[in-house]
Protein backbone atom coordinates (compact mmCIF):
# COMPACT_ATOMS: atom_id res chain seq x y z
CA UNK A 1 0.00 0.00 0.00
CA UNK A 2 1.41 3.36 -0.89
CA UNK A 3 1.84 5.88 1.89
CA UNK A 4 -0.85 8.33 0.83
CA UNK A 5 -3.37 5.55 0.35
CA UNK A 6 -2.46 4.07 3.74
CA UNK A 7 -3.09 7.37 5.51
CA UNK A 8 -6.43 7.83 3.78
CA UNK A 9 -7.54 4.36 4.86
CA UNK A 10 -6.27 5.02 8.38
CA UNK A 11 -8.34 8.19 8.63
CA UNK A 12 -11.44 6.46 7.20
CA UNK A 13 -11.07 3.55 9.64
CA UNK A 14 -10.60 5.91 12.59
CA UNK A 15 -13.66 7.93 11.62
CA UNK A 16 -15.71 4.76 11.09
CA UNK A 17 -14.64 3.54 14.54
CA UNK A 18 -15.22 6.80 16.41
CA UNK A 19 -18.39 7.94 14.67
CA UNK A 20 -20.14 4.65 13.97
CA UNK A 21 -18.77 1.59 15.72
CA UNK A 22 -18.21 3.25 19.11
CA UNK A 23 -21.85 4.29 19.10
CA UNK A 24 -23.71 1.23 17.88
CA UNK A 25 -24.75 -1.19 20.54
CA UNK A 26 -25.61 -4.52 18.94
CA UNK A 27 -25.40 -6.51 22.16
CA UNK A 28 -23.52 -6.25 25.42
CA UNK A 29 -21.45 -9.20 24.21
CA UNK A 30 -20.23 -7.56 21.04
CA UNK A 31 -17.58 -4.87 20.60
CA UNK A 32 -16.45 -4.00 17.11
CA UNK A 33 -12.99 -2.50 16.81
CA UNK A 34 -12.42 -2.06 13.11
CA UNK A 35 -9.58 0.42 13.71
CA UNK A 36 -7.25 -2.51 14.40
CA UNK A 37 -6.83 -2.88 10.63
CA UNK A 38 -4.62 0.23 10.78
CA UNK A 39 -2.13 -1.77 12.86
CA UNK A 40 -2.37 -4.89 10.71
CA UNK A 41 -1.35 -3.08 7.56
CA UNK A 42 1.67 -1.27 8.97
CA UNK A 43 4.76 -2.23 6.93
CA UNK A 44 6.75 -5.08 8.41
CA UNK A 45 10.01 -3.13 8.00
CA UNK A 46 8.77 -0.25 10.15
CA UNK A 47 10.71 0.11 13.41
CA UNK A 48 9.07 -2.07 16.08
CA UNK A 49 9.38 0.60 18.75
CA UNK A 50 7.54 3.13 16.58
CA UNK A 51 4.76 0.58 16.01
CA UNK A 52 4.55 0.01 19.77
CA UNK A 53 4.33 3.73 20.56
CA UNK A 54 1.93 4.26 17.64
CA UNK A 55 -0.46 1.57 18.88
CA UNK A 56 -0.28 3.00 22.39
CA UNK A 57 -1.32 6.41 21.08
CA UNK A 58 -3.94 4.91 18.76
CA UNK A 59 -5.46 2.92 21.64
CA UNK A 60 -5.46 6.03 23.77
CA UNK A 61 -7.22 8.02 21.04
CA UNK A 62 -9.96 5.39 20.82
CA UNK A 63 -10.17 5.24 24.61
CA UNK A 64 -10.68 8.98 24.83
CA UNK A 65 -13.47 8.83 22.26
CA UNK A 66 -15.11 5.73 23.76
CA UNK A 67 -14.54 6.73 27.41
CA UNK A 68 -12.93 3.40 28.26
CA UNK A 69 -9.75 4.87 29.74
CA UNK A 70 -6.77 2.57 29.26
CA UNK A 71 -8.54 -0.58 28.06
CA UNK A 72 -8.02 -0.11 24.31
CA UNK A 73 -4.54 1.25 25.07
CA UNK A 74 -3.42 -1.85 26.97
CA UNK A 75 -4.90 -4.25 24.40
CA UNK A 76 -3.59 -2.44 21.30
CA UNK A 77 -0.09 -2.19 22.80
CA UNK A 78 -0.22 -5.88 23.58
CA UNK A 79 -0.98 -6.93 20.01
CA UNK A 80 1.62 -4.49 18.69
CA UNK A 81 4.14 -6.41 20.78
CA UNK A 82 2.97 -9.75 19.38
CA UNK A 83 2.63 -8.57 15.77
CA UNK A 84 6.22 -8.90 14.42
CA UNK A 85 6.71 -12.32 16.05
CA UNK A 86 3.42 -13.65 14.73
CA UNK A 87 4.12 -12.37 11.20
CA UNK A 88 7.47 -14.15 11.07
CA UNK A 89 5.77 -17.30 12.26
CA UNK A 90 2.95 -17.29 9.71
CA UNK A 91 3.99 -15.50 6.57
CA UNK A 92 6.22 -16.21 3.60
CA UNK A 93 9.11 -13.78 3.85
CA UNK A 94 8.70 -12.24 0.39
CA UNK A 95 5.11 -11.19 1.18
CA UNK A 96 6.11 -9.51 4.42
CA UNK A 97 8.22 -6.99 2.56
CA UNK A 98 5.28 -5.83 0.50
CA UNK A 99 2.08 -5.96 2.53
CA UNK A 100 0.41 -3.40 0.27
CA UNK A 101 0.40 -5.70 -2.73
CA UNK A 102 -1.00 -8.71 -0.93
CA UNK A 103 -3.99 -8.97 -3.27
CA UNK A 104 -1.65 -9.91 -6.09
CA UNK A 105 -0.45 -13.08 -4.41
CA UNK A 106 -2.67 -16.12 -4.32
CA UNK A 107 -1.71 -17.27 -0.89
CA UNK A 108 -3.01 -14.63 1.45
CA UNK A 109 -4.70 -17.05 3.85
CA UNK A 110 -1.91 -16.39 6.30
CA UNK A 111 -2.95 -12.73 6.41
CA UNK A 112 -6.47 -13.62 7.55
CA UNK A 113 -5.06 -16.10 10.06
CA UNK A 114 -2.72 -13.42 11.35
CA UNK A 115 -5.56 -10.89 11.61
CA UNK A 116 -7.83 -13.33 13.43
CA UNK A 117 -5.18 -14.38 15.95
CA UNK A 118 -4.36 -10.73 16.72
CA UNK A 119 -8.06 -9.77 16.98
CA UNK A 120 -8.70 -12.73 19.27
CA UNK A 121 -5.70 -11.84 21.46
CA UNK A 122 -6.80 -8.22 21.48
CA UNK A 123 -10.24 -9.17 22.82
CA UNK A 124 -8.83 -11.56 25.42
CA UNK A 125 -6.81 -8.69 26.91
CA UNK A 126 -9.64 -6.21 26.33
CA UNK A 127 -12.31 -8.28 28.08
CA UNK A 128 -10.11 -9.37 30.97
CA UNK A 129 -9.29 -5.74 31.77
CA UNK A 130 -12.85 -4.61 31.21
CA UNK A 131 -14.37 -7.25 33.50
CA UNK A 132 -11.29 -7.15 35.79
CA UNK A 133 -12.20 -10.37 37.57
CA UNK A 134 -12.27 -14.09 36.85
CA UNK A 135 -15.81 -14.51 38.13
CA UNK A 136 -18.30 -15.57 35.42
CA UNK A 137 -15.41 -16.53 33.22
CA UNK A 138 -17.70 -18.36 30.79
CA UNK A 139 -19.54 -15.09 30.03
CA UNK A 140 -16.19 -13.40 29.46
CA UNK A 141 -15.25 -16.20 27.04
CA UNK A 142 -18.49 -15.73 25.08
CA UNK A 143 -17.79 -11.98 24.93
CA UNK A 144 -14.27 -12.60 23.65
CA UNK A 145 -15.49 -14.97 20.95
CA UNK A 146 -18.49 -12.87 19.87
CA UNK A 147 -16.46 -9.66 19.67
CA UNK A 148 -13.58 -11.36 17.81
CA UNK A 149 -15.85 -12.91 15.20
CA UNK A 150 -17.84 -9.75 14.54
CA UNK A 151 -14.73 -7.54 14.39
CA UNK A 152 -13.08 -10.07 12.06
CA UNK A 153 -16.16 -10.03 9.86
CA UNK A 154 -16.25 -6.24 9.52
CA UNK A 155 -12.50 -5.97 8.99
CA UNK A 156 -12.64 -8.62 6.25
CA UNK A 157 -15.52 -6.82 4.58
CA UNK A 158 -13.61 -3.54 4.70
CA UNK A 159 -10.48 -5.24 3.36
CA UNK A 160 -12.27 -6.88 0.45
CA UNK A 161 -14.51 -3.95 -0.43
CA UNK A 162 -12.25 -0.97 0.11
CA UNK A 163 -8.61 -1.90 0.05
CA UNK A 164 -8.65 -4.58 -2.65
CA UNK A 165 -10.83 -2.51 -4.98
CA UNK A 166 -8.77 0.56 -4.34
CA UNK A 167 -5.55 -1.26 -5.29
CA UNK A 168 -7.03 -2.84 -8.42
CA UNK A 169 -8.34 0.50 -9.62
CA UNK A 170 -5.03 2.23 -9.11
CA UNK A 171 -3.28 -0.58 -11.01
CA UNK A 172 -5.53 -0.31 -14.03
CA UNK A 173 -5.05 3.45 -14.13
CA UNK B 1 27.16 -1.01 34.23
CA UNK B 2 28.18 -2.10 30.75
CA UNK B 3 26.13 -5.24 31.17
CA UNK B 4 23.09 -3.29 32.28
CA UNK B 5 23.38 -1.04 29.21
CA UNK B 6 23.82 -4.07 26.98
CA UNK B 7 20.75 -5.65 28.57
CA UNK B 8 18.70 -2.48 28.01
CA UNK B 9 19.79 -2.20 24.37
CA UNK B 10 19.12 -5.87 23.72
CA UNK B 11 15.68 -5.93 25.31
CA UNK B 12 14.61 -2.33 24.67
CA UNK B 13 11.52 -3.44 22.73
CA UNK B 14 10.25 -5.61 25.60
CA UNK B 15 11.19 -2.98 28.19
CA UNK B 16 9.29 -0.26 26.32
CA UNK B 17 6.37 -2.69 26.00
CA UNK B 18 6.34 -3.33 29.76
CA UNK B 19 6.58 0.40 30.44
CA UNK B 20 3.67 1.25 28.11
CA UNK B 21 1.52 -1.58 29.53
CA UNK B 22 2.21 -0.32 33.07
CA UNK B 23 1.13 3.17 32.06
CA UNK B 24 -2.05 1.75 30.50
CA UNK B 25 -2.76 -0.35 33.61
CA UNK B 26 -2.32 2.68 35.86
CA UNK B 27 -4.73 4.60 33.59
CA UNK B 28 -7.28 1.79 33.90
CA UNK B 29 -6.96 1.60 37.67
CA UNK B 30 -6.93 5.36 38.26
CA UNK B 31 -9.63 6.53 35.89
CA UNK B 32 -12.25 3.75 35.98
CA UNK B 33 -14.23 3.54 39.21
CA UNK B 34 -15.16 -0.11 38.81
CA UNK B 35 -11.63 -1.35 38.11
CA UNK B 36 -10.20 0.90 40.85
CA UNK B 37 -12.53 -0.57 43.48
CA UNK B 38 -11.66 -4.14 42.55
CA UNK B 39 -7.93 -3.44 42.26
CA UNK B 40 -7.60 -1.75 45.64
CA UNK B 41 -9.79 -4.22 47.52
CA UNK B 42 -7.69 -7.11 46.17
CA UNK B 43 -4.37 -5.42 46.92
CA UNK B 44 -5.57 -4.41 50.39
CA UNK B 45 -6.50 -8.01 51.15
CA UNK B 46 -3.09 -9.16 49.93
CA UNK B 47 -1.36 -6.47 51.98
CA UNK B 48 -3.33 -7.37 55.13
CA UNK B 49 -2.39 -11.03 54.63
CA UNK B 50 1.30 -10.21 54.20
CA UNK B 51 1.39 -7.79 57.13
CA UNK B 52 -0.31 -10.25 59.49
CA UNK B 53 2.37 -12.76 58.49
CA UNK B 54 5.10 -10.22 59.25
CA UNK B 55 3.59 -9.29 62.61
CA UNK B 56 3.45 -12.90 63.71
CA UNK B 57 7.14 -13.18 62.84
CA UNK B 58 8.01 -9.97 64.70
CA UNK B 59 5.99 -11.14 67.73
CA UNK B 60 8.34 -14.09 67.89
CA UNK B 61 11.23 -11.75 68.61
CA UNK B 62 9.46 -10.29 71.63
CA UNK B 63 9.12 -13.72 73.24
CA UNK B 64 12.02 -13.14 75.59
CA UNK B 65 10.53 -9.94 76.99
CA UNK B 66 7.12 -11.66 77.34
CA UNK B 67 8.89 -14.46 79.19
CA UNK B 68 10.50 -11.95 81.50
CA UNK B 69 7.10 -10.39 82.21
CA UNK B 70 5.60 -13.77 82.93
CA UNK B 71 8.42 -14.70 85.29
CA UNK B 72 7.88 -11.47 87.21
CA UNK B 73 4.14 -12.05 87.30
CA UNK B 74 4.72 -15.59 88.54
CA UNK B 75 6.90 -14.31 91.32
CA UNK B 76 4.25 -11.81 92.27
CA UNK B 77 1.57 -14.51 92.25
CA UNK B 78 3.68 -16.84 94.37
CA UNK B 79 4.08 -13.99 96.81
CA UNK B 80 0.30 -13.53 96.88
CA UNK B 81 -0.22 -17.25 97.53
CA UNK B 82 2.13 -16.99 100.44
CA UNK B 83 0.16 -14.05 101.81
CA UNK B 84 -3.15 -15.87 101.26
CA UNK B 85 -1.94 -18.92 103.07
CA UNK B 86 -0.99 -16.75 106.00
CA UNK B 87 -4.45 -15.16 105.83
CA UNK B 88 -3.07 -11.68 105.43
CA UNK B 89 -5.28 -10.58 102.57
CA UNK B 90 -8.99 -11.02 102.43
CA UNK B 91 -10.77 -12.34 99.37
CA UNK B 92 -13.60 -10.35 97.91
CA UNK B 93 -16.32 -12.00 95.89
CA UNK B 94 -16.01 -10.62 92.37
CA UNK B 95 -19.47 -11.42 91.17
CA UNK B 96 -22.30 -9.16 92.17
CA UNK B 97 -25.89 -10.32 92.17
CA UNK B 98 -28.21 -7.49 91.37
CA UNK B 99 -31.70 -8.43 92.38
CA UNK B 100 -33.21 -5.36 90.81
CA UNK B 101 -31.90 -6.09 87.31
CA UNK B 102 -31.76 -9.07 85.01
CA UNK B 103 -28.00 -9.03 84.84
CA UNK B 104 -25.14 -10.56 86.83
CA UNK B 105 -21.65 -9.13 86.52
CA UNK B 106 -18.26 -10.81 86.75
CA UNK B 107 -14.83 -9.29 86.50
CA UNK B 108 -11.77 -10.71 84.77
CA UNK B 109 -8.39 -9.69 83.48
CA UNK B 110 -7.25 -9.76 79.89
CA UNK B 111 -4.29 -12.08 79.49
CA UNK B 112 -3.94 -12.17 75.76
CA UNK B 113 -5.16 -9.93 73.00
CA UNK B 114 -4.74 -9.59 69.25
CA UNK B 115 -5.70 -6.51 67.27
CA UNK B 116 -3.94 -6.86 63.94
CA UNK B 117 -5.68 -9.86 62.41
CA UNK B 118 -8.98 -10.08 60.65
CA UNK B 119 -10.27 -12.54 63.26
CA UNK B 120 -8.97 -11.09 66.50
CA UNK B 121 -9.53 -12.71 69.89
CA UNK B 122 -9.12 -11.66 73.52
CA UNK B 123 -8.35 -14.20 76.24
CA UNK B 124 -9.53 -13.74 79.85
CA UNK B 125 -8.09 -15.24 83.01
CA UNK B 126 -11.46 -16.53 84.24
CA UNK B 127 -13.65 -19.31 82.92
CA UNK B 128 -16.55 -21.59 83.68
CA UNK B 129 -15.26 -22.04 87.25
CA UNK B 130 -16.66 -18.63 88.24
CA UNK B 131 -19.78 -19.06 86.08
CA UNK B 132 -18.70 -17.71 82.71
CA UNK B 133 -20.34 -19.21 79.66
CA UNK B 134 -20.31 -18.74 75.92
CA UNK B 135 -22.51 -15.91 74.57
CA UNK B 136 -22.04 -13.55 77.49
CA UNK B 137 -21.32 -9.88 76.74
CA UNK B 138 -18.02 -8.31 77.79
CA UNK B 139 -17.46 -4.64 78.63
CA UNK B 140 -14.77 -2.35 79.90
CA UNK B 141 -16.17 0.54 81.98
CA UNK B 142 -19.57 0.32 80.23
CA UNK B 143 -17.89 0.24 76.83
CA UNK B 144 -18.52 -2.83 74.69
CA UNK B 145 -15.56 -5.15 74.09
CA UNK B 146 -17.23 -8.23 72.58
CA UNK B 147 -18.93 -11.54 73.26
CA UNK B 148 -17.53 -14.68 74.89
CA UNK B 149 -17.08 -17.32 72.23
CA UNK B 150 -15.74 -20.22 74.23
CA UNK B 151 -14.82 -21.06 77.82
CA UNK B 152 -12.62 -23.57 79.61
CA UNK B 153 -12.66 -24.01 83.40
CA UNK B 154 -10.13 -21.21 83.93
CA UNK B 155 -10.12 -19.19 80.73
CA UNK B 156 -12.52 -17.57 78.33
CA UNK B 157 -12.06 -16.39 74.76
CA UNK B 158 -13.86 -13.28 73.58
CA UNK B 159 -14.79 -12.48 70.03
CA UNK B 160 -14.20 -8.72 70.17
CA UNK B 161 -15.86 -6.05 68.02
CA UNK B 162 -12.70 -6.11 65.90
CA UNK B 163 -13.38 -9.57 64.52
CA UNK B 164 -14.79 -9.70 60.99
CA UNK B 165 -17.35 -12.29 62.12
CA UNK B 166 -18.68 -10.07 64.90
CA UNK B 167 -22.17 -8.63 64.34
CA UNK B 168 -23.65 -6.49 67.06
CA UNK B 169 -26.95 -4.71 67.04
CA UNK B 170 -26.27 -1.01 67.63
CA UNK B 171 -28.20 2.24 67.53
CA UNK B 172 -27.63 5.96 67.32
CA UNK B 173 -28.30 7.17 70.86
CA UNK B 174 -29.98 10.48 69.98
CA UNK B 175 -32.67 9.10 67.65
CA UNK B 176 -32.82 5.34 68.37
CA UNK B 177 -32.35 4.24 64.73
CA UNK B 178 -30.62 0.89 64.85
CA UNK B 179 -28.41 -1.13 62.53
CA UNK B 180 -25.74 -3.76 62.56
CA UNK B 181 -22.15 -3.05 63.57
CA UNK B 182 -19.58 -4.90 61.55
CA UNK B 183 -15.80 -4.63 61.36
CA UNK B 184 -14.16 -4.47 57.92
CA UNK B 185 -10.92 -6.10 59.05
CA UNK B 186 -8.63 -3.13 58.55
CA UNK B 187 -8.16 -0.60 61.36
CA UNK B 188 -8.69 -1.75 64.96
CA UNK B 189 -9.83 1.73 65.95
CA UNK B 190 -12.81 1.89 63.59
CA UNK B 191 -15.84 -0.25 62.80
CA UNK B 192 -18.85 0.30 60.52
CA UNK B 193 -22.52 0.69 61.34
CA UNK B 194 -24.69 -0.44 58.43
CA UNK B 195 -28.41 -0.53 57.64
CA UNK B 196 -29.26 2.94 58.96
CA UNK B 197 -31.83 4.37 56.50
CA UNK B 198 -30.77 7.11 54.14
CA UNK B 199 -32.97 9.86 55.60
CA UNK B 200 -31.74 9.60 59.19
CA UNK B 201 -29.82 12.62 60.43
CA UNK B 202 -26.45 11.42 61.72
CA UNK B 203 -23.61 13.75 62.58
CA UNK B 204 -19.98 13.35 63.45
CA UNK B 205 -19.54 12.77 67.17
CA UNK B 206 -22.96 11.15 67.75
CA UNK B 207 -22.83 8.30 70.27
CA UNK B 208 -23.44 4.73 69.13
CA UNK B 209 -24.79 2.41 71.85
CA UNK B 210 -26.14 -1.13 72.24
CA UNK B 211 -29.83 -1.72 71.54
CA UNK B 212 -30.67 -4.32 74.14
CA UNK B 213 -32.35 -6.46 71.48
CA UNK B 214 -29.77 -9.21 71.85
CA UNK B 215 -29.21 -11.37 74.91
CA UNK B 216 -25.66 -10.21 75.31
CA UNK B 217 -25.87 -6.60 76.40
CA UNK B 218 -28.24 -4.38 78.25
CA UNK B 219 -29.38 -1.27 76.46
CA UNK B 220 -27.22 1.85 76.29
CA UNK B 221 -23.68 0.52 76.65
CA UNK B 222 -21.33 2.72 74.65
CA UNK B 223 -19.87 1.21 71.47
CA UNK B 224 -18.27 4.30 69.98
CA UNK B 225 -18.72 7.64 68.31
CA UNK B 226 -19.61 8.51 64.71
CA UNK B 227 -16.46 9.47 62.82
CA UNK B 228 -17.72 9.75 59.25
CA UNK B 229 -21.05 9.35 57.45
CA UNK B 230 -21.00 7.98 53.94
CA UNK B 231 -24.07 7.95 51.68
CA UNK B 232 -22.62 6.13 48.66
CA UNK B 233 -24.98 3.15 48.96
CA UNK B 234 -28.46 3.50 47.54
CA UNK B 235 -30.79 3.15 50.49
CA UNK B 236 -28.61 2.98 53.56
CA UNK B 237 -25.88 5.01 55.17
CA UNK B 238 -22.47 3.55 55.93
CA UNK B 239 -21.31 5.04 59.20
CA UNK B 240 -17.69 4.84 60.29
CA UNK B 241 -17.61 4.48 64.06
CA UNK B 242 -14.60 5.25 66.24
CA UNK B 243 -14.70 2.49 68.84
CA UNK B 244 -14.81 3.59 72.47
CA UNK B 245 -12.56 0.77 73.63
CA UNK B 246 -8.88 0.98 72.75
CA UNK B 247 -8.19 -2.62 71.79
CA UNK B 248 -4.45 -2.19 72.17
CA UNK B 249 -4.92 -1.24 75.78
CA UNK B 250 -7.52 -3.35 77.60
CA UNK B 251 -6.78 -4.89 80.97
CA UNK B 252 -9.80 -5.31 83.23
CA UNK B 253 -13.16 -6.24 81.84
CA UNK B 254 -16.65 -6.87 83.16
CA UNK B 255 -18.67 -9.83 81.93
CA UNK B 256 -22.43 -9.45 81.78
CA UNK B 257 -24.75 -12.40 82.17
CA UNK B 258 -28.39 -12.03 81.30
CA UNK B 259 -30.15 -14.17 83.92
CA UNK B 260 -33.29 -14.55 81.83
CA UNK B 261 -31.49 -15.35 78.60
CA UNK B 262 -32.46 -19.01 78.60
CA UNK B 263 -36.09 -18.29 79.36
CA UNK B 264 -36.25 -15.79 76.49
CA UNK B 265 -34.50 -18.13 74.05
CA UNK B 266 -36.85 -21.00 74.86
CA UNK B 267 -39.85 -18.76 74.27
CA UNK B 268 -38.51 -17.37 71.00
CA UNK B 269 -37.54 -20.83 69.73
CA UNK B 270 -40.98 -22.21 70.56
CA UNK B 271 -42.48 -19.65 68.17
CA UNK B 272 -40.02 -20.62 65.43
CA UNK B 273 -40.69 -24.36 65.86
CA UNK B 274 -44.44 -23.72 65.97
CA UNK B 275 -44.19 -21.99 62.57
Amino acid sequence: MKNASYYIHAVILLLLQIIIFNNIQISSYININIYLLILFFLPFQLNETIVLLGSFLLGMLIDISAQTVGINTISATFIAYLRPRLMLLLAPREQLDNLGNLYKSRNINWFFQYMFILIFTFFIVYNIFEVFSFKNFSTTCIRILASSLSTFFFISVYYIVAIKQDRKNSDTI
Amino acid sequence: MKNILRFIVKYHFTLIFVLLESIALSLIVNYNNYQRTIFFSETNALFAYVSSGFSSISNYFYLSSYNQQLVEENLQLRHQIELLEKGRITVQNDSVNCDTTNFTFFSAKVINNTYNRSKNYVTLDEGSNIGLNADMGVCENNKVVGIIENVSPNFAIIQPLINTQSRISAKIQKNDYYGSLQWDGTDYRYSYLNDIPFHVNVNQGDTVVTTGFSDYFKEGLIIGYVEEVNNNAVNFLTIKVKLAVDFRNIHDVTIINNNFKQERQILEESIITAE
